[in-house]
Formats: C-alpha cells, sequence, structure tokens
C-alpha cells in the first residue's frame, strides 16, 4: 500500500533521510520508532506529500503523493503538533474537513464523538492537547481513509487516552481493513499493535522486521562445549556477538534457524539452550550499538 | 452480549486481563509484549491453557479479534493468526455468522516438532531435579499431583 | 473550474476576505460618500442663503471622488497589505501549512483560491460604493456638473490599482516565508524602480561633474522614474474645455491604457505567484526566502540600495569629490551587504 523508495532529503544543509526504503502491506500498523531529531516527522512529511523528497519516491496505492489530492484524499494524517487555526471553532473544522473530503462521514464523527465528547462550539486554542488530538484522530477517522498516518499520536497523552486513541487505531484496521503508519519515540507505545517495526536514527533505517520476526530470528544461546569451541565460531556468519563466562559461550543470532542448531550441535556439545533475551536487548542487538543509550527502547 | 474487563498494565508492559462472557465463558490472558515469546504465541499457548484448566468449557465463544483486540490492545491482525493457529490446532471452530467457539472434543494434536520440544523442557526439569537430589520416584509422584491439581484433562 | 477552485479553501479564506471587504467598506463609505454628503449639505446651506456665485461649483462631485481622498488611498493599501499578510499568515506556520499540503488540494487550487477571494475582497466594496454613489449622483443631479461617466472610471481605476498591489504584494508573499517580512519588503519593493530611476542619474551626474541638462540619456531616466510612481496611476488632470477654454473639469488620461497595463500588471504577478508557489518547499515555511537564488539578489539589491542611499545622505555635498563619492558608495555597499548577509544567515537557519 505504502511504498518508499529510496528517499532522500536535504533540510538546510542537513540530509535529514538517508536512502530510506520502506514498504507496508495494506491493512496493516507500521511503527517507526526513532528519537526525537532522527527524521521521523520528516519522513512523515514526505510520505503524507508535505516535502518533495531531493531524491526517490513516495507512492501510496501505486500513485506519487506529492501534489496529488486524488491520493490525498484517502490519506489521513495526525500531526504531531495540532496548534492550527487557533482562532477556529471545533464546527467550523468540522464544515472545512467535510468540504474537502468527499469521503467525509459526519454520523461517523458523531458517533466517535459520543466518546470523545468534544464541545462543538469551543474555539481550537481553548481545547487542551488531549482533547486536540482527539479532535484531530476524529476527523481524521470520519474521512475514512485508506491510510492513515501518525506522528506521536500519544505523546503527552495520560495513559487512559492513550488507550482509547490506540483501541480506535485497532479498531479502524480491524473494520476497514485501514492501513496505519504510527511513529513513536519510545517501544513500548508500539511494540503491542504494530505488525511491523523500523528504527530510524540518524536519518537512516537501521532495522525493519516484525516484531514476531525478530523474535523468532534473534536469539541469545548459552552452549557448552564438550572440547574447545570450533576456532572459526566468530566468524560464522550466523554469529552476531559471542561472549565466554568459564566454559560457558553466550551466543547472540541474528538469524537463528534449525540448521544453525544442527550446526552447533555438530560441534560436540554438551549443553545448548535458549536464554531469555528482552525486546530492548533484541533491539540493540538488531540495530546496532549506535542503540545502547537510546531512550527509544524505553 | 456484554463483555466486563479487568485490565492491569505493570511496568513490563504487561496487561493482566480477564474477560467475562455474559454466556458463562471467562478468559484470562496474561500477554507480555517484551517477552522473547511472539505475542501470537502467547495467545495461542494461553487460549490453549484456558481450555485445559477448564476456564474455558467446550461450546464457550471466545471474543471476536475485535473484542480480543481492544481487550488486550493488541494489533488485531496478531489476534487473527493466533486464532488461525488454534483452529488448525482444531482448538476452536469459527461459525459463520455466530462467533468463534471452544470445540466440543479438543484433542490435542502431538505434532513432531512440539514433541520434542516437551521431550527437551521435561529433560531440562530431570537434569535440574537431579541435581536438586531429588529421584525418579519423586519426580513421577510430582506429575501426578500436577495433572490432580489441572482436572487431569 | 474545480481544477482552481475549491469551495473548502474558499471556507478556510472567507474570514480575512470578509473583514478585508468590511473595512474597506467602511473606509469608503466614509471617504468619498459621506464627505460628500456633508458638502452636499454646506452647499444646499449656501445656496439658501445665495452665496453660490460663478458657475463652476457643481464640479465638486469630481473633484472630491477624483482628488480628495489622499488619505483614503493610503488607509486602503493598509487594509490590502494587511489582507495579504493574514492570508498567508496561517499557511506559512508550520502546523497550519502542513495540514493543508496534507489535505486533497493541489498547489494551484490553494494558490488560486486565496487570490481569488483577496481580489474579490477588493472588488466588492468598490461595487457596493459604486451603486451608493450611483443613486446618490442620480438623487442630487441637480447639485453635480461632472459627467457620470467619471465615477464609473474612477471605480474600476481604484479597484485595480488596489488589485495591482494586492497581486504584488500577493507574489512577494510566494517567493518569501516569513509573512511579517515579505509585506515590509514587498511595500519597499514598489518604490524601488522609482528610487533606483532617480537615483542613478543624480549620484552619476555628481561622479562625472555634469550638470542637469549635460547629457540627455541620465535627465531621460529621471523623468521616466516620475513614471513609475504608482499613485500617478490614478491620477487626474485637469483639462480645459471647449467652448471657452477657461472652466476646466478633471479627467483621466490614456484611460484604457492604464487599465489595460494595470489588468496586465494584476495578472502577470498572479501568474508568476502561481508558477512560485508551485515549486514552493514548504520546509521553508517561516524561513525569509522560498528560493535559494533570490539570496544573492536580495544580499546584493539591499547592499546598493543602502549604498546609494548613504551617498545621498552624506556624499553629495560640496567637497566630497570623485573619490569621497566613491568612498561613500562602496562603504555604504559594504555595510548594506554585511548587514543583509546577517540577517539572511539568521532566518535561513
Amino acid at each position: 500500500m505504502i511504498e518508499i523508495n529510496e528517499v532522500t532529503k536535504i533540510l538546510g544543509d542537513r540530509e535529514v533521510l538517508k536512502n530510506i526504503t520502506l514498504g507496508v502491506t495494506k491493512g496493516t500498523i507500521f511503527g517507526l520508532i526513532g528519537e526525537n531529531g532522527a527524521g521521523k516527522t520528516t519522513l512523515i512529511k514526505c510520505l503524507t506529500g508535505i516535502y518533495l523528497p531531493d531524491q526517490g519516491r513516495v507512492r501510496i496505492g501505486e500513485q506519487e503523493v506529492f501534489d496529488n489530492p486524488a491520493v490525498k484524499a484517502r490519506i489521513g494524517y495526525v500531526a504531531d503538533q495540532n496548534h492550527c487555526f487557533p482562532g477556529m471553532k471545533v464546527k467550523e473544522l468540522i464544515r472545512f474537513y467535510r468540504l474537502s473530503y468527499s469521503s467525509f462521514s459526519e454520523e461517523r464523527f458523531q458517533s466517535l464523538n459520543q466518546v470523545f465528547q468534544l464541545d462543538l462550539n469551543k474555539r481550537l486554542k481553548q481545547l487542551s492537547k488531549g482533547m486536540k488530538m482527539r479532535l484531530a484522530l476524529g476527523l481524521n477517522l470520519s474521512i475514512q481513509p485508506e491510510v492513515l498516518v501518525l506522528d506521536e499520536p500519544t505523546s503527552g497523552l495520560d495513559p487512559i487516552v492513550k488507550r482509547e486513541v490506540t483501541n480506535l487505531l485497532l479498531q479502524e484496521v480491524e473494520e476497514r481493513d485501514t492501513t496505519i503508519f504510527i511513529s513513536s519515540h519510545h517501544l513500548s507505545d508500539l511494540e503491542r499493535i504494530c505488525d511491523n517495526i523500523a528504527i530510524i536514527q540518524e536519518g537512516q533505517i537501521q532495522y525493519v522486521n516484525s516484531l514476531e520476526g525478530m523474535k523468532r530470528n534473534i536469539k541469545k544461546l548459552q552452549v557448552v562445549f564438550q572440547e574447545e569451541p570450533p576456532q572459526d565460531l566468530k566468524d560464522w556468519p550466523e554469529v552476531l556477538a559471542m561472549e565466554k563466562l568459564g566454559r560457558v559461550h553466550y551466543l547472540i543470532t541474528k538469524e537463528y534457524s534449525r540448521e544453525f542448531e544442527e550446526k552447533l550441535k555438530g560441534c560436540r556439545l554438551m549443553f545448548l539452550e535458549e536464554v531469555d533475551l528482552s525486546l530492548e536487548d533484541m533491539f540493540i542487538y538488531a540495530a546496532g550499538e549506535g542503540l545502547k543509550n537510546g531512550k527509544v527502547l524505553v | 452480549m456484554y463483555i466486563k474487563c479487568t485490565s492491569s498494565t505493570n511496568t513490563r508492559g504487561t496487561h493482566n486481563t480477564i474477560a467475562r462472557f455474559g454466556d458463562g465463558g471467562d478468559i484470562l490472558l496474561n500477554i507480555d509484549a517484551r517477552s522473547s515469546k511472539p505475542i501470537y504465541e502467547q495467545i495461542v499457548e494461553q487460549v490453549k491453557e484456558n481450555i485445559m484448566k477448564g476456564i474455558l468449557q467446550p461450546g464457550d465463544r471466545l471474543p471476536s479479534v475485535r473484542e480480543m483486540s481492544t481487550l488486550l490492545t493488541i494489533n488485531p491482525n496478531t489476534v487473527s493468526k493466533a486464532y488461525q493457529e488454534l483452529e488448525r490446532e482444531k482448538a476452536i471452530e469459527t461459525i459463520r455468522g455466530k462467533g468463534t467457539f471452544v470445540t466440543q472434543n479438543y484433542q490435542p494434536k502431538k505434532d513432531e516438532d512440539k514433541l520434542q520440544e516437551v521431550r527437551d523442557l521435561l529433560k531440562k526439569v530431570v537434569i535440574e531435579s537431579h541435581y536438586m537430589g531429588l529421584g525418579q520416584a519423586e519426580i513421577i509422584a510430582m506429575l501426578e499431583d500436577i495433572y490432580q491439581e489441572l482436572g487431569e484433562r | 473550474m474545480a481544477k482552481y477552485w475549491s469551495k473548502a479553501l474558499f471556507y478556510n479564506e472567507r474570514r480575512n476576505g470578509f473583514w478585508a471587504s468590511a473595512f474597506l467598506t467602511g473606509l469608503l463609505v466614509k471617504t468619498p460618500l459621506i464627505d460628500m454628503i456633508s458638502n452636499l449639505n454646506h452647499l444646499k446651506d449656501a445656496y439658501e442663503r445665495g452665496l453660490l456665485t460663478g458657475s463652476d461649483w457643481g464640479r465638486w462631485f469630481g473633484e472630491m471622488l477624483l482628488l480628495g481622498n489622499g488619505g483614503m488611498l493610503i488607509v486602503a493599501l493598509i487594509i490590502v497589505g494587511w489582507l495579504v499578510l493574514y492570508q498567508f499568515r496561517d499557511s506559512r506556520q508550520e502546523a497550519a501549512g502542513d495540514l493543508m499540503a496534507s489535505m486533497p488540494f493541489t498547489r494551484r487550487q490553494i494558490i488560486f483560491t486565496k487570490w481569488v477571494t483577496g481580489v474579490m475582497a477588493i472588488a466588492v466594496p468598490f461595487v457596493v460604493i459604486f451603486l451608493l454613489l450611483t443613486v446618490f449622483y442620480w438623487v442630487n443631479t441637480e447639485w453635480i456638473s461632472t459627467p457620470f461617466r467619471l465615477l464609473p472610471q474612477w471605480a474600476t481605476l481604484y479597484f485595480l490599482f488596489l488589485a495591482c498591489f494586492y497581486s504584488f504584494m500577493f507574489f512577494v508573499q510566494t517567493v518569501m516565508g516569513h509573512p511579517g517580512i515579505a509585506s515590509v519588503i514587498g511595500v519597499i519593493c514598489t518604490m524601488i524602480p522609482w528610487y533606483l530611476l532617480s537615483a542613478i542619474p543624480v549620484i552619476l551626474r555628481q561622479l562625472l561633474g555634469l550638470n542637469y541638462g549635460d547629457a540627455a540619456l541620465l535627465d531621460g531616466i529621471e523623468r521616466l522614474g516620475e513614471y513609475t510612481v504608482w499613485t500617478r496611476w490614478v491620477r487626474p488632470r485637469y483639462e480645459y474645455l471647449f467652448p471657452d477654454w477657461t472652466t476646466h473639469q478633471l479627467i483621466y488620461t490614456h484611460y484604457g491604457l492604464k487599465v489595460i497595463s494595470m489588468v496586465a500588471v494584476i495578472v502577470l504577478f498572479y501568474w508568476l505567484a502561481q508558477q512560485a508557489y508551485a515549486k514552493n518547499p514548504l520546509e521553508k515555511n517561516g524561513k525569509l526566502l522560498m528560493f535559494r537564488f533570490l539570496e544573492p539578489v536580495l544580499i546584493w539589491g539591499f547592499a546598493v540600495c543602502l549604498g546609494m542611499l548613504i551617498v545621498f545622505l552624506f556624499g553629495l555635498g560640496y567637497g566630497s569629490g570623485f573619490f569621497g563619492l566613491v568612498l561613500y558608495l562602496v562603504a555604504g555597499t559594504a555595510i548594506g551587504y554585511w548587514l543583509a548577509k546577517k540577517a539572511v544567515l539568521y532566518y535561513q537557519g
């Protein structure tokens, strides 16, 4: 559904996005994790056709997004800052959306507002951050989008609202097969809900995978050899890192497979056991050392 | 039908969720997104455990994909995947237009991989017990106790 | 039409347009309409007391319409400038600008709808005042000797003049990212042709030691400069009328030419604005300039203008010879260059 192909974007003198390639399948939730300044928002602005990439293409449903209203009509975008049009009333903004999107459903908004309880006569500047987020989400769900792009939708929201927002997104995927692209600087916001997760760091994608795939592929093994371990164990393509504690070798592998296990067993093993590995550690091993100080995994 | 749901989140992002349905079937799930076990596997295992323990009885209705996804705040695709797996293992069945139910006579399927897994686990337990000074008879007695506890299903 | 016009965008723009229209209408009702009504009352009063003598007192309508509103014109220009500023204020802010860009509009729809709304906001008050003045004219026709055709001519010229200014300021906004600074620079730019054409001959004469009349080319340039004063376009002229050649009447000279050239200016700047806006990189919203190639234009433009200003302020007296003059020019330009460079660096960040 979403194809981001070798996208590079330069802002000022800084290359904010470096050759980014990502794909998102229809009806799935894609999570983009990165610290502030890693390029999340810039990537999202390229994705929603706000910025024109300097190189590469962004396509949604096989069509270029930039300056293409036909595609934009099918994309919902919830920005990280929703403090626009401060003087406008809520109902005026609703009218603006209704006029802008032919797919806008008044009933959908009203049913959402049963939950949100937004006062339609208030001006936007009078709304709290959580209320603005609810409004933005309500409007963008009411246009019944095929693709919904959200830039840090849950940052700064209290846990109850956070959960309410997340559940709405999950329902949307379940009912309408919507494709969702969501960013956050915390893994914990996304780990439960995403089909796929990408980590972005200094404008580069460090790692893309499904969490399941990651859990299946990245393993920590505790191994004891009957004699000496093979000389070239460190250089095996499957071995990412190795640590030795007495007779016990700890191996980290990025590409766990039965064949790898068999291969190890062929080296006269006394003992082989999988050690529990936390999601944080997996990401650190997957994305490299750079993440070690990162706060994204909190 | 109504769903009553109590849910709490601890610091590790674990959700303990008890869903209660009007038609009697409770389900207790404990999903840890941070565990090295994929979420869908956790659901598969725990639903089976619920059936084993008798928390879910044959014929009980399971939450729909949507209800489950909202209940646990997890991706509906993950729930679907887990349900598909459970259906494949004949633990549950979906009746179109009615919902998903625990099958009447669920016979756990003994597949090769799983069997090996169980064997490995037992082996580990046996080794561990050996070093603790437990003998074969004591372990067998312990196993029998556990079977009693689970209602010998 | 849908290719250019968007109802949704008009809905969003209407507020600015409405307020500008309201203010402009208010202004035009005050000057000339209310001024004229009170003048007419004085006139009637004078007539009652037998103070009206001579034959040309009926010209007051034309004079008040065509001449008596210099202040009005300035206020009208301020309103138009304010309108442009507000039209771009929202869309140049990151949040609102991005949101609009993510919505299903083309750049062309955004800019065209904005522009048409603005032009309509200026046109409506003139239509209103034209209708009011027409009624006033025909009701009081025995007190007025001005030919009626001056009224539509006046309304058309003033509308076009303000629309020219609007279109130009609009264009400046599309190449700059900071609406406030763009407004200031836009206003300055309207005066630059006149400034250059009048200043260059003066400085060159001083440099070359010439007097007025020595070099026809320089005198020509200086005279040309007078034509670049924008307000000239709406300035009427007195014409002595046949048969006695003593009564004179205000008329607009070269009326058709003025109308055509102003329409051309309006369309030209809209076209430029549309081209520029289509290529606007929105990440530069809030920055000084939208396009990098304009940086040297702005820097050098500012530098040269400041250099010349310094010469005017300090270097034109007796005693400063050729080198003194060049020194002032170079020093002024250098300071200007340095200042502009700083400003550009600061805002381009």
